[in-house]
């Protein structure tokens, strides 16, 4: 049977109008109306209070006895009951949080559960109620995303990232953006265009040419910043400072002169002295440090 | 004790009766929200358009005559509202796109029977991916029950044009299941 047939025999099954929740035809038919799904239950109670708060109903739970004198009452109550709902309303306008860190990162929760793990110098803003999921973020930080019903979204500036419920990095700086996924799937999207990004993928947006590009991430140390743990396998010098200063917050001035020296280590967490001391001895170098500034002695390695 | 009857309880809300009017809404709202459901497949919209009717109603009572049951003017509301909501509405809507389901959709062939809940889920998923027009008609004939000149006379469209969406809306359907009505059939 061609395709043309084959669709030309299932439009004849649907040519004739459906009733919802007559018994299916075929297969086909039954296969779709799957999607129906009459066990589906909704919550009544909650419905119901909507529907009469909307109404501005009292709860009626007890039953009234409508002579005119209680009429009047309970007119007078509605009244009194709406102008109070409207004063409330009038001073409950939802509240602005922010979260600002400046020297130390932060394990922050929002209310929906989802974690935002705030690095140094970053900023969290949104709404207190937070119905909508959206926050607005600058800086570096690490989502951990509950699965709600509806998306979370982070705004950017120009840009946007949106989640179903998921766990990714992102970051921006004053020319760059980056996001590193490591589950689920997230959206990114600017004033024109979108682009999904993958587990195990790292998503850069230039904003002067507000081009996205998308690769697979190589470096192991990619969430080293929030963890503190780094694996360093034959990776030159300046590579393993790049990742280092994110993490220990300090600046190593001249490690590009030895990027010929090779690492190969691991560290978890230590000290920054620690962490030195050790690559000091793999490498015969030596280390001089002042406030955040990290000055490497010694010599380059061929 | 019997129940007390709709005809009966609505000239109660007529008057004004709250509690009347809790109880015809506690009586039918499950009903005609799923109802609904098979309508725009949708449980939010589902809800909302039978939260609307009923607000409706009780706004309404005044002008509203009930000529054969309460009932089955509550579900021709809800068929109508509904069909409204599909040709109004829908082709509005900000295509938000729900990840989860789009991996689902991509990534997953479906094996076990048990897994029947997520495979509800993909039908659902790729009848909503259909092309806006495609899912306006593809629902108004299959889920509102119209027939193609209906539907043509109301989108004031040639009853051809409506035939070319149903096809191109089941091609893509069976393109986006195919594999999955094999598993389902074979199991």
């Amino acid at each position: 049977m061609t395709y043309r047939n084959m669709n030309r025999s299932w439009l004849e099954k649907y040519d004739q109008p459906q009733t919802p929740g007559k018994t299916p035809k075929d297969e086909f038919d039954a296969f779709i109306e799957l999607s129906s799904d009459p066990t589906v239950v909704f919550d009544e109670d909650k419905a119901w209070d909507r529907v009469s708060s909307r109404l501005s109903m009292t709860p009626a739970k007890k039953r009234f006895d409508y002579s005119i004198i209680l009429k009047v009452a309970a007119v007078v109550v509605l009244a009194a009951f709406t102008f109070l709902l409207y004063q409330v309303s009038l001073t409950d306008n939802p509240q602005l949080v922010e979260v600002t860190t400046t020297d130390a990162p932060l394990n922050y929760t929002l209310p929906d559960g989802s974690t935002v793990y705030l690095d140094a110098n970053s900023t969290l803003s949104f709404q207190e109620d937070f119905n909508e999921r959206i926050v607005t973020f600058d800086g570096r930080g690490f989502y951990d995303v509950v699965k709600g019903g509806s998306t979370f979204t982070i705004q950017m500036h120009d840009l946007s990232v949106t989640v179903l419920g998921t766990s990714f990095s992102v970051e921006t700086s004053d020319n760059q953006f980056r996001s590193f996924v490591k589950e689920g799937l997230v959206q990114v999207s600017d004033t024109h265009s979108s682009r999904m990004v993958k587990p195990g993928e790292i998503l850069t947006y230039q904003k002067s040419d507000k081009k996205f590009a998308i690769a697979a991430n190589d470096n192991p140390n990619i969430l080293a910043w929030k963890t503190g743990k780094f694996i360093f396998k034959n990776t030159p010098f300046d590579e393993v400072t790049d990742n280092l200063e994110k993490y220990y917050k300090v600046n190593f001035r001249n490690a590009h002169q030895f990027k010929g020296c090779l690492v190969t280590a691991e560290f978890d967490q230590q000290d920054l002295t620690e962490v030195l001391a050790v690559l000091g001895e793999i490498l015969n170098l030596e280390f001089k440090i002042s406030q955040t500034e990290v000055k490497t002695l010694g010599k380059v390695c061929k | 004790m019997p129940e007390t009857s709709d005809i009966f309880l609505f000239n109660k809300v007529k008057n004004g009766d709250t509690v009347a009017f809790e109880e015809i809404f506690r009586r039918y709202y499950n009903d005609l929200a799923r109802y609904c459901f098979t309508l725009v497949r949708d449980e939010t919209i589902a809800e909302e358009i039978t939260q609307e009717v009923y607000i409706y109603l009780w706004e309404k009572k005044d002008n509203i005559e009930i000529s054969s049951s309460l009932k089955s003017y509550l579900f021709s509301a809800i068929r109508n509202k509904s069909i409204n909501y599909i040709k109004y509405e829908l082709p509005k809507q900000r295509i938000l796109i729900d990840i989860s389901d789009t991996v689902l959709v991509e990534g997953t062939v479906f094996h076990e029977k048990n897994d029947i809940k997520r495979l509800k889920k993909k039908i659902q998923v790729s009848i909503n991916q259909l092309p806006e027009k495609c899912k306006q008609i593809f629902l108004l004939s299959r889920y509102g029950g119209m027939t193609y000149k209906e539907i043509a006379e109301d989108l004031d469209l040639s009853v051809k044009t409506v035939e070319n969406q149903m096809s191109i809306a089941l091609k893509k359907l069976r393109d986006l299941l195919e594999s999955d009505l094999k598993n389902y059939l074979n199991e």
